[in-house]
Formats: structure tokens, C-alpha cells, sequence
């Protein structure tokens, strides 16, 4: 399949290569607009993209694993479990944004590929980046937009970039359907009862998004209130730690987390068991495989996550067919038909309500 | 005459850097030894040997009759009190604190110092005129105050043998004699005071026995009169040397 | 400077003990001063309520305030103990390595997703494993050189090595996940602090404070030169040995629940020293109460200040830094 793929792409290139022959002068560069505003110029059928972050590669892997030149942080144990296994060989590429920027350009050279994707902050950093890096080894790199709203314009964005603006249209529609759906769910909420939700990481789970931090970004379009956001809080929004008696004083209501051993720990400990959410069972593990579904990273895996929060939020309201639901998911954007192990898998004990501890 | 720290054929240094060797030495109560030699000579590391710090290379030393090497470190600590030169970094403790340190032979791994020691602490400030700045600390007072405080950490060790280490580096010409007045006043209470010093005519002044080293190698060892010569310090120092007379006492001169 | 007696000792223990009752006083979860008190009488009677107040002081609080307490007093007393043992009085805690190697292991631990628990036994492990590290490339390269300042380089290495691993280790670490995790870790924090954390490192700080304790007297010994302490009669290599392996264990134990808390075994032995001087049975006792008060007050501070932690690391630099400048100022003559 792979070696397959590498001829076609070596025989469109040989036939590229040709027409450019044939007709120099006559093949143009498409031109398109990014997110922020900046000219990509594209020549020719796009036949491999290089992810600038771990955001970029997941949206990338939903929408068109074929062109994927590579992971930037090579998937792990119980996540290769849930990849298509040709896409889960990838090489490791590195990452071009982030304070640990560990592709080199060279890399990016070697690999060669007809553009670079950057999906999530439309921040300066990631622009000038972006700038600099299209410059200085001449391949087009596109930025889209990653904020969770737009990620059905994302979608036909990309779509447009790489030439499958048709093939991507069902993905677009289906985003906008989960989101439309939501929206429906979140409207019907009774005001003023929104739940009151902290978000433990950590073995000890004592670190927590605060304000508007993308960790806890979903909380928001669940219509449900972070506790650590607030007066005394700090409105920019990162990871803090915060102490244990903080925790009791916010009390909250329902508490998520992505650690199993502070899932397990919050059973047994006296301090947590006071509260509120612990006494009441609500205390859930969110989804992590391949993709986290809440937390990490900021990518379109999010949307099922959002589905994911809803049920455990509002359980008597919301009670969509979650295993159905995900199923869906992870068929169009996966690439995967779950099996019912590899279901039981992903939504393992604690991550609904009704499961493991969690009521 | 009693010997109390004696030496035959003994070498000394480290196995791959031997200092000297053949090295014959004896040490008696009542007297004031003085020990000359240019530098590298060798008289630290004998010192060291002496103190059994550093094993002999060959031979033995013996202290009171009986071999060095059979007392442990507290039992030695008992016979054989060391006062070094004045050196930098001392945390700033109480010259009193200083002088108690010398009690610690007498003291189990975890007794501290009682009141019977901080008699003899006190004692030993009283007879060497420290008795005002016992409380000062001991970065805090002059160099000649330093050197009478390791001198009276000495005496509070009560220990039969003294061996100082150049007590009269780096002090002024009135502390030099002072000190060295005092420590021939110690070799007459029945001690065997040993002194290192580069100056002959502290020996001719001061010492009942001179020995001299030159590169590892006793040279002469005798009465001051009798050893200091002429010809042994120019050979020593290796420039001429002469020994005139002046008021009757012999003075050391370059020639 | 030096204090007649034992009346400064009193005097200390005494403000320690207010100070440990204003901060249990002081926190997020609003308590009336008579709702603490309530809440220690029921913890001293042993007659356990359910209420809120009682889990806020003898759950959260007091384990915390031992803590504090706990890390503060080992921190300090090692630090007292390397500076003299090295007669050095700019060495800390972590200058065999301790807080490097215990890093590197809460690090891996927090790389494989392991629990509390199994965090603090690996940082404990790994301080004391750097530790004996350094202990024996010491032995190895010893001979000519000063076997102390051999010691010391050989802290440094290691610390160096243990320092690029806990690199290697983030590099690796998840981005999302993992990171923050070990980024926290490496500031310090008390944030989470149990009785059974408690339970884990007292009787490893105690049995490393009691050799200390009983041979406080003989440990300024090791303040003068290697020569002069030998002849007076101490057996310096057993002496040292047994300093340094009593020293370590405290800060090891410590570090393992604390996380990585600098600053204090420096400046607390100067302050002590500046205030009852270098004579170590007394500066023993008064590192001990300056330490524990210090890391006290600046833990009650790191999470009272605003709703979330502080991280003690930081505000340990941001306070210590001045202090250290100023007891060096007013102390020079400490050293010389």
C-alpha cells in the first residue's frame, strides 16, 4: 500500500514534471488565502503535507491520512491500537511551532513535501513562523484556523488546499451536524443551573486549566462553569496547581479528569471524598485513545469529546447514544470500525456515568 | 634525658612520590627541638608522619617506647598536640570554641565539653594572655591572637609533645619572639616541643636542639651552635652563608 | 554574635508556635478563627466531627503545616551540616546531587504515569542513588586531590548528568499531558501534601536529624583542616561518611514530597549563623527552628496569596535571593 502509494506519487510527480515540460509558461501556481490573512501559492497536486504541530497532524490524519509526511510525536502504546496500522508507522517528523520546536528545517527539506499545515493559534508566533519558514525553503505553508467553532470551515479549507474540497464535504457536513446538534442540546439547558465543573490533572490532580484555558475550552460550549476561573484566579488562561482546600472550598459539582491514578486516588482519599462531586459519583475519566478527547491536544477530536461532556454533564437530559455516536466518530474521522474491544477500550470504566465508580 | 618521639630510618611521602628517606630523628621532654630546612625540604610531610596522618614509607616512629602505629587516633590525639599554621577558613567561632576543640581526645564520639574542660580551655587562654578576647570570633582578631589561640588549643589537648608548624609565619617581629618565648617556657613544664621555622636565628635564640633537612635528608642535627655553622647553612640554603657575633650571641648573615 | 543559655531557644519555639497557629489560621476555605479552633480541640479530643471545618484543619491543613515544618527543619539542618562538614558556606543541600537525582526520578515516574506514591519513592530512590553516585566516582578519582573538593566536582557531574536527563525527559515527555505535570514537580509544591506522606518521610528525616543531635558538639571538628582534625583525635573519613549519609537521607526523604525547594539549606545556617554563631550544638537547634518557620511561612504564603498555588520554587527565589544578599552584607566577616 505504502510503496504503492509512493509510486503513484512518483508517477503524478513524473507526469507533472512533463506537463511542466510540455507547457512551461501555462502551469500557474493556484493561489489561496489562509486564515490569517497570509498568499500560500500552491504548484501542482499536493502529494504530501508536513504537520507543523501535533494539532495539525491529528486534523491531518482525519481529513487525508495518505498525505501525512509523518507524526510529530510518534503514537504511543494503546494509541497505535486505535490508528490504522499503515498510518500508525508513520516516521517522526518533529514539530516546527512549540517552545520544544524539534523538526529542523533540513528535515522538512528531506521530506519534501508540497506544503505545511499548521492548524490552531492564529497568534503572531505561528504567523511570522509561518512566514519565515515559507521564505526561507521556498514550500508553501498554510495556517488554519483552530478555534472549535470553525472547525467545519477548517475542514473545507483544507479541503481547498489540498485539492479535495469534494472528497472532505461529508466530514465538513458531519462537524456541522455534531455542532448543530450540540448547539440544540445547549440552548434546551434551564438557565442559571449551569453545572459547576474542576478539571483535575496530574497523578495528584491539582493542576487545573484556569480561566479561559484551552485545556478547559470544551466547559464553555457545554454551557457548564470552570470553578477555577474567576476573581482570585487570574483571567489569562493556563495550567496552574492549586491546593487540595482550594478545591473543597470551590466544591464542585462534577469533576473531569484524564489521569486514571487520580480517578482511582479520588475514591480513597478522605479530603475528596467530602466533596460534593466524589460523595455524588460524578467524578469522570475522559477518553483518551488515540486522541484525548477533552484536554489534549486542541484539534478537531475535540468534537466527539464535546458529545462525550454533554452525556456526563447532563445525563438525564442529554442521553444520546453514546456508543453509537462514537462509533460514527470514529468510522469517518478514524478511519476505524470499532470493534466492541476496541469500543469497550476507549469508553473504558469511569469515563461514563454508570461506569466503573462514576454515577 | 627522656625521648619522647623518636624516628629510624624512616621514609616518608606517598608510595608513587617519596619525599626522604633514611630519615633518623629523636625528640626529648624538656627541650625545645627546632626543625630547618628550605622549602619542599620535606618538614611538613615529616611532621604529618610524625603525627601519624601519613603511614611511613619505611621504618617506624615511635612514641614513648612504643610503636605509633598501635594507638588509635584518640590515644595519639592524648600525646601528640599539633598546632598548624594560622589558615584561612575558619567559620567565626569563639576563640573560646576554638581552644574547647582541644579537648576532643578526652571526649567520647558524642560527650560534648563539661566544666572540668572549659576549665582547662580557660586556663590555657589565662596562660597565654587570651583570656579578653575568649568570646571575640576568631576571624575577628589579629594573626599574632590567631596563632596564641592554636597554642592554647594545644595546651588545652595537654599532650606531652607539641609539634608546631612554623608558628612564626606570617607575624610581626615583636609576636614572633613572643610566641617563640612561650613555647621554649612550655618545653620547661617536662614537654618535648617541636617547632618548624625558616629562620636560623630563631634556633640560635630559641632552641635546645636543632635538626636540618635538605631534600628529604637529615643534615645535621645537635645542639644550635653546633650544627648552625657557616658551611652547613650555606650548603642548606645554597648561598653563601656566615655566622658573626654580635653582644656575644651568634647572628646569621648572607655572606 | 553569641546567646548566653537556652533562652533563645524557648523564645523561638515559641514564636514558631504562633506563627504555626496563624497559618492555621490562613487558607482558601473560609474559616472563622473559632471554627479552627473547634476543629483542633476535636482533633486533640479525639472526639471527630463530620464537619467541613474539621477535614479543612486536621485533613488538608495540618498535614500541610507538618510538612512545612518537616522540609523546612531537614532542608535547613542538612544545609548547616554540608557547610561545615565542607567548610564551605555556599553549599547547599543539593550540591551532591540529592535534588538533581530525586528530580530525574519524579520526572521518569511522572513519564510512566505512575501515582503519588510511586513518584515520591522513585524521586527518593534517585536522590539517594545520585548520592552514591557521587560517592563512589569520588573514591574512584581520589588520591592525589583534595578528597573534598573530589567530592564536590563529582556532585556537580552528576548533578549535570541527572540535569540533562530530566531534559531528555521533558523533551520526551507528552506536550499535553506529561508536561506540566513534571513542570510543576520541579518548582516544589506542598500543594498535595497526606498524612501518609507524612508518615513516609518523618522517621527518615528524624533518623538522619539524630546523629546530627548527638554529635553536634564533634561536628565542628570537621570545620577545621583535614590535619588538624585528625590530630585531635577524629576519625575524619567515618566522621564525614556518616554526616553526609545522615544529611542526604533528610533531604532525599524530603525532597520526595516537596519536590525540588531551593534556596532554604543555603541562606537558613547563614541567618542561624548570624544570630548564635558557628558553634554547632547551638546552630543546630537554631537552623532547625529558622527552617522550619521559614518554609512555614512562605508555604502559607504560596497558597493563601491567590486561589492557585504558587509555586514554592518561585517564591522561595524571589524571597530568598534578598535575604541571602542581605545576611551576606551584614555577615561578612562569617567567613574569611
Amino acid at each position: 500500500m505504502n510503496k504503492f502509494h509512493r509510486l503513484s506519487v512518483f508517477v503524478v510527480r513524473l507526469m507533472m514534471g512533463l506537463a511542466l515540460v510540455g507547457w512551461a509558461g501555462m502551469a500557474r501556481a493556484e493561489t489561496f488565502q489562509d486564515s490569517a490573512g497570509r498568499t500560500v501559492a500552491i504548484a501542482g497536486p499536493v502529494g504530501k503535507v508536513f504537520p507543523a504541530g501535533p494539532p495539525a497532524s491529528i486534523f491531518l490524519y482525519m481529513l487525508a491520512p495518505d498525505l501525512m509526511a509523518g507524526w510529530t510525536r510518534a503514537p504511543r502504546g494503546a494509541e497505535r491500537g486505535l490508528l490504522v496500522p499503515a498510518y500508525a508507522d508513520l516516521p517522526t517528523i518533529g514539530r516546527l511551532t512549540g517552545r520544544g520546536g524539534s523538526a529542523n528545517l533540513e528535515t522538512v527539506l528531506a521530506v519534501k513535501p508540497d506544503l505545511i499545515l499548521d492548524y490552531g493559534s492564529m497568534k503572531r508566533t505561528y504567523v511570522s513562523l509561518a512566514d519565515r519558514v515559507q521564505a526561507q525553503i521556498n514550500i508553501p505553508y498554510a495556517l488554519i484556523d483552530g478555534r472549535f467553532e470553525k472547525i467545519a470551515d477548517a475542514i473545507g479549507a483544507v479541503g481547498r488546499l489540498i485539492g479535495r474540497a469534494q472528497a472532505l464535504e461529508p466530514k465538513a457536513r458531519e462537524a456541522e451536524r455534531i455542532m448543530a446538534e450540540l448547539k440544540a442540546v445547549r440552548d434546551a439547558l434551564p438557565a442559571g443551573k449551569a453545572p459547576r465543573v474542576y478539571y483535575g490533572r496530574g497523578a495528584d490532580g491539582l493542576q487545573t486549566g484556569v480561566g479561559g484555558s484551552i485545556n478547559v475550552e470544551l466547559l464553555k460550549y457545554a454551557g457548564a462553569v470552570n470553578v477555577a476561573a474567576g476573581e482570585g484566579v487570574g483571567g489569562r488562561g493556563n495550567l496552574a496547581s492549586v491546593s487540595i482546600e482550594q478545591v473543597l472550598a470551590w466544591d464542585p459539582d462534577v469533576i473531569l479528569t484524564t489521569d486514571p491514578n487520580f480517578y482511582d486516588r479520588v475514591w480513597a482519599d478522605a479530603v475528596w471524598q467530602r466533596m460534593r462531586a466524589v460523595r455524588a459519583g460524578r467524578v469522570y475519566l475522559s477518553p483518551t485513545l488515540p486522541f484525548g478527547w477533552f484536554d489534549r491536544p486542541p484539534s478537531a477530536n475535540r468534537l466527539i469529546g464535546l458529545r462525550w461532556l454533554l452525556a456526563v454533564l447532563y445525563p438525564e437530559r442529554y442521553n444520546a447514544e453514546l456508543e453509537a455516536e462514537t462509533r460514527r466518530f470514529y468510522r469517518l474521522f478514524y478511519h476505524l470500525d470499532l470493534s466492541d474491544a476496541q469500543l469497550a477500550q476507549v469508553l473504558g470504566p469511569g469515563t461514563r456515568p454508570g461506569t466503573g465508580r462514576s454515577k | 634525658m627522656v625521648v619522647r618521639l623518636q624516628a629510624q630510618g624512616l621514609g616518608i611521602g606517598y608510595p608513587d612520590t617519596p619525599v626522604g628517606r633514611g630519615l633518623d630523628v629523636e625528640f626529648q621532654a624538656d627541650r625545645i627541638t627546632m626543625l630547618l630546612g628550605p622549602n619542599g625540604c620535606g618538614k611538613t610531610t615529616l611532621f604529618r608522619t610524625l603525627l601519624g596522618l601519613l603511614l611511613p614509607q619505611a621504618g617506624e616512629v615511635t612514641l614513648d617506647g612504643a610503636p605509633l602505629a598501635g594507638f588509635s587516633r584518640a590515644e595519639a590525639a592524648r600525646r601528640l598536640a599539633y598546632v598548624p599554621q594560622v589558615a584561612q577558613g575558619y567559620f567565626p567561632y569563639a576563640v573560646l570554641d576554638v581552644v574547647l576543640m582541644g579537648r576532643a581526645p578526652f571526649l567520647g564520639t558524642f560527650e560534648r565539653p563539661g566544666p572540668a574542660d572549659r576549665e582547662i580551655a580557660m586556663a590555657a587562654l589565662r596562660d597565654l594572655g587570651l583570656i579578653d578576647i575568649a568570646e571575640r570570633p576568631f576571624t575577628a582578631i589579629s594573626g599574632g591572637q590567631r596563632q596564641l589561640a592554636l597554642i592554647a588549643r594545644g595546651l588545652a589537648q595537654d599532650a606531652p609533645i607539641l609539634i608546631m608548624d612554623e608558628p612564626t609565619a606570617n607575624l610581626d617581629y615583636g609576636n614572633q619572639h613572643r610566641i617563640l618565648a612561650r613555647c621554649r617556657e612550655l618545653a620547661r613544664n617536662g614537654r618535648a616541643v617541636i617547632v618548624s621555622t625558616h629562620s636560623p636565628d630563631h634556633a640560635l635564640a630559641y632552641a635546645d636542639r636543632v635538626v636540618v633537612m635538605k631534600a628529604g635528608a637529615v643534615v645535621g642535627a645537635g645542639g644550635a651552635e653546633d650544627v648552625l655553622t657557616a658551611e652547613t647553612l650555606s650548603h642548606v640554603y645554597d648561598m653563601p652563608i656566615r655566622v658573626a657575633e654580635v653582644g656575644g650571641r651568634p647572628v646569621i648573615a648572607p655572606a | 554574635m553569641r546567646l548566653a543559655g537556652i533562652p533563645w531557644f524557648a523564645a523561638g519555639l515559641a514564636g514558631l508556635f504562633v506563627l504555626f497557629c496563624l497559618a492555621a489560621a490562613t487558607g482558601q476555605y473560609p474559616l472563622s478563627v473559632g471554627d479552627v479552633l473547634g476543629a483542633l480541640w476535636q482533633g486533640i479530643s479525639g472526639a471527630r466531627g463530620d464537619d467541613a471545618a474539621a477535614t479543612v484543619v486536621l485533613d488538608i491543613r495540618l498535614p500541610r503545616l507538618a510538612a512545612a515544618l518537616l522540609v523546612g527543619l531537614a532542608l535547613a539542618a542538612s544545609g548547616a551540616t554540608y557547610q561545615t562538614v565542607f567548610r564551605n558556606p555556599l553549599v547547599a543541600p543539593d550540591i551532591l546531587g540529592v535534588s538533581a537525582g530525586a528530580g530525574l526520578g519524579a520526572v521518569f515516574a511522572i513519564f510512566l504515569s505512575l501515582p503519588v506514591a510511586m513518584i515520591q519513592a522513585f524521586a527518593f530512590v534517585f536522590g539517594l542513588g545520585a548520592v552514591a553516585i557521587v560517592y563512589g566516582m569520588a573514591k574512584v578519582v581520589r588520591g592525589a586531590h583534595e578528597p573534598i573538593l573530589v567530592l564536590v566536582l563529582a556532585g556537580v557531574v552528576i548533578g549535570a548528568v541527572m540535569g540533562a536527563g530530566i531534559s531528555a525527559l521533558t523533551y520526551l515527555a507528552d506536550p499535553y499531558d506529561q508536561l506540566p505535570a513534571i513542570t510543576f514537580w520541579l518548582m516544589g509544591s506542598l500543594a498535595g501534601v497526606t498524612y501518609d506522606d507524612l508518615m513516609a518521610a518523618w522517621p527518615a528525616v528524624a533518623l538522619g536529624l539524630l546523629p546530627l543531635a548527638a554529635l553536634r558538639w564533634r561536628v565542628n571538628l570537621m570545620a577545621l583542616s583535614e590535619d588538624e582534625a585528625r590530630a585531635l583525635g577524629v576519625d575524619t573519613a567515618r566522621l564525614r561518611v556518616g554526616l553526609v549519609v545522615a544529611a542526604t537521607l533528610m533531604t532525599s526523604s524530603v525532597v520526595a514530597i516537596s519536590g525540588t525547594v531551593g534556596w532554604v539549606g543555603l541562606i537558613i545556617p547563614h541567618m542561624a549563623r548570624f544570630i548564635v554563631g558557628p558553634e554547632f550544638s547551638r546552630l543546630l537547634p537554631a537552623t532547625v527552628l529558622i527552617g522550619a518557620a521559614y518554609v512555614l511561612a512562605v508555604d502559607t504564603l504560596a497558597r493563601s496569596l491567590v486561589a492557585v498555588e504558587i509555586p514554592i520554587g518561585i517564591l522561595n527565589a524571589f524571597i530568598g535571593a534578598p535575604l541571602f544578599l542581605w545576611v551576606l552584607a551584614r555577615a561578612r566577616r562569617s567567613w574569611s
